[in-house]
């Protein structure tokens, strides 16, 4: 065993991860005076300052933003979502490897930020439609909040973050405090009216998201460039290095710590609290420790779980806070491989100038009313773009050589529509992640081991999405329409949650309604593994809103002697 | 006969194919590639590609370098088999070349070299089910290899993508709608 080096420090609270969850509640503990160490086991990055290749050119890279072999081999999960351009900002399988008991991708951001600086940025708010299905299907357990309980925490969130979208008026998907939305062009405007004729329950309208179409909080807006995941020097869109973590730290309350392995959280059976970390120096393998009076484990979804797993001791011999043996389990990812595409042959003298880095939501219209009943539960959205063909989709389809195959290949093609359905996923309960008993990380850690697959409902949603995708393009006139199913693992949409859930019950659910552990009481998990069901909208600003609502409790909880 | 016993015939049929052709067809495809010899062939490569891309009013695939970036392709980013397919296609062409032209690709006119090419982009059937199949068996095929290195190479190059096509480096604002001309060229990012 190494030396454990007793860190002299003491702090008001720990929070375990600078993701985009990690980075709000070191952002609110800090302006609420908490002296707060924000620990991340990856590299700091700066805003800016560390964003390499934000202003480059394609030609700039040596592949010109393609994979190389050796790349494909080693990584292939990393290679899936990243390039050239970006790859600095997702983790290495190599160094990070993790058993897949059925394929899964685990994309992973291991550095100061996390994945916040790579993430989709789609801000859509949970309702009580989502709220109450547990309950109302005898699915799995009840979520422990409702609409009213978080839709302040949604504003506030809102406010800090900079959201840029339309108000819908849709009870299903709340309206929130909006930036003038981005705009739709032109053959999206089309499918849009074809869906507001044609489909009574149905509307297509523009993304919410974090990019800015104004200046806020000294950042932005947002110059269309699409470039976000290498990191916006202009700081356009939201992510804990270009907002929260500055304001953390504006506090004076703020200590990070990158290279900081977690390895267990330390239990006190006598004070029956959480009293610390233990940490692994990512370079040096050293062991430090760190007190604190809360901690927050904002570490994602998976690696919270595997913290959680393996902090045992002789109250938690499963895990801490694991008396209802769910830590770990319910693991859920939204499914968005299928979905349908076309192309629309008119408005051939219109275009469009700049890249928006969003595209378009059709909300979900699935089980919500009457006449919108399918033969699964819960439902999904489209998320979609329109554009005109490029040299990208015609290399390989138009014929020919020379100069009239150029000049047919550098000018505007076809209008065309992808969109694909994002779906809700069931909580199973053997849908989870554990800790090998055998095999270790180079860090001594013990390996996780995912094991989820897609079932019956979701197969069903995928089925119904590649139809109504297909027939709302036919409707609208499109040709060659197409549907697909990609068939990719779970992990794909990089939306895993439930690992820790919410509930009211601790004898089946791991956290309170406030992401306060229910065993535990100064701990507090507020990244994706507190969700009791998955909903279909993106969930990020559903944690971050979380976030903020726990962290006002547990400093009001800790001002009245509670913690 | 539904779609899936159809594949399983087609493949069955490759399977004996290649059992038939033996042990010199496996060793031909998974071989070490003979990465040396595109070094050789840069000059043709770079014919090649001028002829798929060639310079008009805006500039070719030539001044655009993309000889560099498809033997830089071949070489890091295609998977054995491919770049084997990819070395084999440029012997065949330089034969075929010969065979039917008596000279070599470089010494032969603009409009020989589109017959060559088109010859070869036609070799590999229509049939979109075969050709997927046969790519997945054998790899990809050198006709659509070359051409789509060519494009991507000319398209993400300084002079294709500024000259060639549009290149909006900071676009500051997004215009949902514009009305454009006939000679509106297509931007070269998205």
């Amino acid at each position: 065993m190494i030396n454990i080096i007793k860190a002299s420090a003491s702090y008001d609270a720990i929070v375990i991860g600078s993701g985009i969850t990690g980075g709000w509640a070191a952002k609110e503990l800090c302006e609420k005076g908490l002296k707060t160490l924000l620990l991340e086991r990856g590299r700091d990055i700066h805003h800016i300052k560390d964003y390499p290749t934000a202003n480059l050119n394609p030609w700039d890279f040596e592949y010109r933003l393609n994979n190389t072999t050796q790349e494909l081999t080693e990584n292939p999960i990393r290679s899936r979502t990243s390039d050239e351009s970006d790859r600095m900002f997702f983790a290495s399988d190599v160094d990070h490897p993790y058993i897949q008991q059925k394929p899964f991708n685990w994309v992973r951001g291991y550095q100061v930020g996390g994945r916040s600086l790579i993430w989709g940025r789609q801000c859509y708010r949970l309702s009580d439609l989502d709220f109450e299905a547990n309950i109302k299907e005898g699915i799995s357990i009840d979520w422990p909040i409702r609409y009213k309980d978080i839709s302040g925490w949604y504003d506030y969130v809102e406010r800090f973050i900079g959201v840029s979208g339309k108000h819908e008026n849709l009870p299903h998907l709340p309206d929130g405090c909006y930036q003038p939305p981005m705009e739709l062009n032109c053959i999206e405007k089309h499918l849009a009216s074809s869906i507001k004729k044609n489909e009574e329950h149905r509307l297509l309208t523009i993304a919410r998201v974090a990019n800015l179409t104004r200046g806020w909080n000294g950042r932005g807006p947002c110059q269309n460039r699409n470039l976000c995941t290498r990191g916006c020097p202009y700081g356009g869109y939201f992510s804990s290095n270009s907002a929260t973590i500055p304001a953390a730290a504006a506090t004076g309350n703020l200590t990070i710590r990158p290279f900081s392995i977690v390895r267990e959280i330390i239990y006190d059976e006598k004070l029956e609290r959480a009293t610390g970390v233990r940490v692994i120096d990512m370079n040096t393998h050293e062991e430090l420790e760190f007190n604190s009076r809360i901690i927050f484990v904002n570490a994602s979804t998976i690696n919270t779980a595997a913290i959680l797993l393996n902090s045992k001791s002789s109250r938690f011999p499963n895990g801490m806070g694991n008396d209802s043996e769910q830590l770990g389990h319910n693991l859920m990812d939204h499914h968005s491989s299928s979905g349908a595409s076309g192309v629309y042959d008119g408005y051939r003298d219109e275009y469009y100038k700049g890249r928006r880095p969003c595209g378009f939501l059709i909300p979900r219209f699935r089980n919500i009313g009457n006449g919108t009943q399918a033969n699964f539960l819960r439902g999904y959205n489209f998320q979609g773009r329109g554009e005109r063909e490029g040299w990208q989709e015609r290399k390989d389809s138009l014929k020919g050589v020379g100069s009239k195959f150029k000049e047919q290949l550098t000018k505007p093609g076809q209008w065309s529509v992808w969109m694909g359905g994002w779906g809700e996923c069931l909580p199973y309960f053997d849908n989870k992640i554990a800790l090998s008993v055998n095999d270790k990380d180079k860090w001594g850690l013990p390996l996780v081991e995912v094991d989820f697959s897609f079932r019956e409902n979701e197969h069903l949603m995928m089925e119904d999405i590649k139809q109504t995708g297909a027939s709302m393009l036919e409707e609208a006139g499109f040709k060659g329409v197409n549907t697909f199913s990609y068939n990719t693992p779970g992990g794909s949409t990089v939306h895993e949650m439930g690992t820790a859930r919410m509930g009211n019950d601790p004898k089946t659910s791991v956290l309170n309604k406030y992401n306060q552990m229910h065993a535990v009481k100064n701990l507090f998990v507020t990244d994706g593994s507190c969700m009791t069901s998955s909903a279909c909208q993106n969930p990020s600003l559903t944690y971050m809103a979380l976030t903020a609502r726990a962290c006002d409790y547990a400093v009001s909880e800790m001002k009245k002697g509670n913690l | 006969m539904n779609r899936r016993q159809v594949i399983y015939r087609i493949l069955g049929f490759s399977a004996v194919a290649i059992s038939g052709a033996g042990f010199w067809k496996y060793w031909s495809i998974y071989k070490k590639p003979d990465l040396l010899y595109l070094m050789n062939k840069k000059s043709l490569i770079a014919e090649i590609a001028e002829t798929i891309i060639p310079a008009t009013d805006t500039p070719g695939a030539k001044m655009a370098k993309v000889e560099d970036f498809i033997i830089k392709m071949v070489k890091d980013c295609t998977a054995t088999k491919s770049q084997n397919n990819f070395i084999k296609g440029l012997i065949d062409l330089e034969d075929y070349t010969k065979q039917n032209y008596n000279k070599t690709y470089i010494s032969c006119n603009a409009n020989e070299r589109e017959s060559i090419l088109t010859h070869f982009e036609n070799a590999e059937g229509s049939n979109h089910l075969i050709r997927k199949l046969k790519q997945k068996i054998f790899g990809d095929n050198f006709f659509d290899m070359f051409k789509s290195y060519t494009v991507i190479g000319y398209c993400t190059s300084e002079q294709g993508a500024t000259k060639g096509l549009s290149y909006d480096y900071l676009p500051s604002t997004f215009e949902a709608c514009i009305t454009i001309g006939n000679k509106q060229k297509s931007w070269a990012t998205k």
